[in-house]
């Protein structure tokens, strides 16, 4: 500064004003120049959100022309120039296009991630790499990622009962690229999401009628599809832990979807009935039939098999014996067969009901209408 | 007439002396009955329509399902008490009362006899207009009807109740299925008896227009003369009259209920009917169930 003032004889201080803001400039621009920063011509017109404002007919327009520098800058892409991933501005107005995802594999190789099973990459339905990963501020980070999902998928509630939501992010049982629909019908992954933290639980499902049973068969093939999944019985995005208020319930009904009879029956007694009206403590269908190891009575492993059906009765009934256990917690009145007793119990009691109320509801009508006519005649309605 | 009326109490309509119909064992017997009944029924209604939408609410409002169980549980002790109360009464009469014979037969039996069937049968002649309205004697076969349905009812729902309530003990003796058994007939006589009550029962001792709305006698155990001879005209047949009212014996006559007493019984009594009519419009609400 010494030097410039030197030539030029002594300066007044306006001059020395206007001098030193000049070179401040010229540094700046020398530095910026040194720092070599991507884009910088593009960022002077696309990054000043007023200025596109300014020439573009709606805001709409001059936001999806405005390019989050900041955002870009601290994303993994902050070393590229815009013309690595956009090509097309050679002329104004540019026919610039949006940056397809076709680009992005040209660096980025995900054609390992079972695509082709993938819900976003089905034909005609095309999710974009930046529909999840950002524009310019791109990202890997997951937690970034999971607040895109909602984007599309507002229809997905997070309820607080769901333990998933605080722990899980939507990739951790989705997965990141194959999108995969978990426990779905086609998919020979169907469980694995799941399988990843609940493993033992999955190992006894696997072997157990829901995991293994052919649908319509006896349930007792191995190595076949089950026709219950985790997600048939512990639903998707609400799901609740078993000490959760509602969740022995919930169960009740999941069972009923597949087994009407056996939960219809099942409604009559006592056990249901309680449990219907929120006793947490009184049986429900798991805490006779077992929850991830549940087998057909024919099967020895099977809780409610003849050799097993006491012990599991002894967990609430501590001290029951064997005649105890002939109880039938899935009792059909209407059947002779199943139990000639309680079917013949049951008959006389709708007839008893029947002939008593029958009877004496006509007598109470017939009484009421003769107190009725004798009155309207201004009768002693009396004896004698 | 210048009776004192109070003209809510059926019992207390119309002139001459008072006359004690029920005692002091009765009266509290009866009045057990009902504190028991109305807790059973509105502990054990939310069970039996598990699908209405009341029965969360009333569930609710006994504190949870076994809060509601407990209670259910306490009403049963006090019926089983009251039972054991009539039962001794029973034998108290039977061994050292005058007339013993009269437990078992004749107008002051509760026992069914021939008059109870031909009486049923004119009654009907009679809603049809075919003959004239019979004369009952001081139980007529309604009441007859209240008190052994009471008994079978007590039999039935309080054995398969005792049943359920100590499955494991009951098991030793009894079959698996006896349960199951135990259950349906839990489950109808109970409706059978709610509805019996609180409309049957209701209507003939109540609510038939020539009553309406209250008749107290359970409650104070006392009738006019008059009232006797509307409802068990045999029974003042061989009373004296003087200057054309009734002269009961000696013996009957009692002074009027107290004040307090009446007052009592027409609170008591509307609130019993008016929740008792209120269960009934619940079942009827779920009849679908």
């Amino acid at each position: 500064m010494n030097s410039t003032a030197q030539s030029h004889g002594t300066p007044g201080p306006r001059t020395l004003l206007r001098e030193c803001g000049a070179a401040t400039l010229l540094l700046l621009l020398a530095f910026c120049a040194h720092a070599a920063q991507p884009g910088l011509d593009c960022i002077r017109c696309h990054g000043d959100l007023e200025l596109l404002s300014r020439q573009t007919a709606s805001q709409t327009q001059a936001r999806d022309l405005w390019v989050d520098h900041a955002g870009f800058m601290a994303s993994t892409h902050a070393d590229f120039d815009c013309t690595d991933c956009h090509d097309g501005f050679e002329r104004f107005p540019h026919d610039l296009n949006a940056v397809r995802s076709e680009q992005c594999a040209g660096c980025h190789d995900v054609s390992g991630e079972h695509l082709e099973t993938s819900s976003h990459f089905r034909p005609g339905k095309t999710v974009e790499c930046r529909s999840c990963h950002g524009l310019h501020d791109v990202s890997s980070d997951v937690a970034t990622i999971d607040t895109r999902c909602q984007g599309c998928h507002s229809n997905i509630r997070r309820p607080t009962s769901d333990p998933h939501f605080e722990n899980l992010y939507c990739s951790d049982c989705h997965g990141s690229h194959e999108m995969r629909a978990v426990m779905s019908e086609t998919d020979a992954s169907r469980f694995s999401a799941c399988e990843d933290c609940h493993d033992d639980v999955a190992e006894a499902w696997e072997q157990d009628i829901h995991g293994s049973a052919k649908l319509g068969g006896t349930g007792n093939e191995p190595g076949g599809v089950g026709p219950a999944s985790c997600i048939n019985c512990h639903g998707s995005h609400d799901i609740l832990p078993p000490d959760h208020t509602g969740f022995a319930l919930r169960m009740l009904n999941r069972c009923a979807t597949c087994h009407p009879d056996a939960a219809e029956s099942a409604r009559n007694t006592y056990h249901i009935k309680a449990t219907a009206l929120g006793s947490e403590i009184v049986a429900e269908c798991a805490d006779c039939h077992g929850a991830h190891g549940i087998y057909p009575a024919s099967n020895e492993k099977s809780w409610v098999a003849p050799d097993n059906i006491l012990k599991t009765c002894q967990q609430c009934h501590e001290y029951a014996e064997a005649k105890f256990a002939q109880y039938q917690p899935h009792p059909d009145p209407r059947s002779r067969d199943k139990n000639p007793f309680v079917f013949y119990s049951f008959w006389f009691m709708n007839i008893l009901l029947v002939g008593v109320l029958g009877v004496f509801l006509l007598h109470t009508a017939a009484w009421w209408i003769r107190i009725a006519i004798d009155s309207r005649r201004g009768k002693e309605h009396g004896h004698g | 007439m210048a009776e004192r009326r109070i003209p809510l109490d059926a019992a207390q309509r119309g002139s001459g002396p008072y006359v004690m119909r029920f005692g002091g064992v009765h009266r509290w017997t009866h009045f057990l009955a009902i504190i028991s009944f109305y807790t059973l029924a509105l502990t054990g209604i939310p069970l039996r329509f598990g699908c209405a939408p009341w029965s969360a609410e009333l569930i609710h409002f006994f504190g949870g399902v076994e809060r509601a169980g407990l209670i259910h549980r306490g009403a049963a002790i006090v019926t089983f008490l009251y039972v054991f109360l009539h039962v001794g009464y029973l034998m108290v009469r039977a061994v050292r009362g005058t007339r013993p014979r009269d437990l078992i037969w004749g107008p002051e039996s509760l026992v069914p006899q021939p008059k109870d069937a031909v009486d049923f049968f004119r009654m009907w002649r009679w809603f049809f207009g075919k003959g004239p309205r019979p004369r009952f004697n001081r139980f007529s076969y309604l009441e007859k009807l209240d008190y052994w349905g009471e008994v079978w009812g007590f039999m039935v729902i309080g054995g398969s109740g005792l049943l359920l309530w100590f499955p494991v003990f009951f098991a030793k003796f009894l079959p698996g299925w006896a349960y199951n058994a135990a259950t349906v007939f839990h489950d109808y006589e109970s409706m059978i008896a709610i509805v019996f009550l609180f409309t049957i029962h209701f209507f003939n001792v109540h609510l038939r227009p020539d009553k309406f709305p209250l008749d107290a006698v359970m409650f104070t155990g006392k009738a006019t003369a008059d009232y006797i001879e509307e409802e068990h005209p045999l029974q003042t047949e061989t009373w004296p009259r003087k200057d054309g009212k009734l002269v009961p014996p000696a013996a009957d006559v009692t002074h009027a209920p107290s004040r307090g007493i009446t007052i009592f019984a027409a609170i008591f009594g509307y609130l019993a009917l008016g929740v008792g009519l209120g269960i009934i419009g619940m079942i009827l609400w779920v009849l679908m169930c």
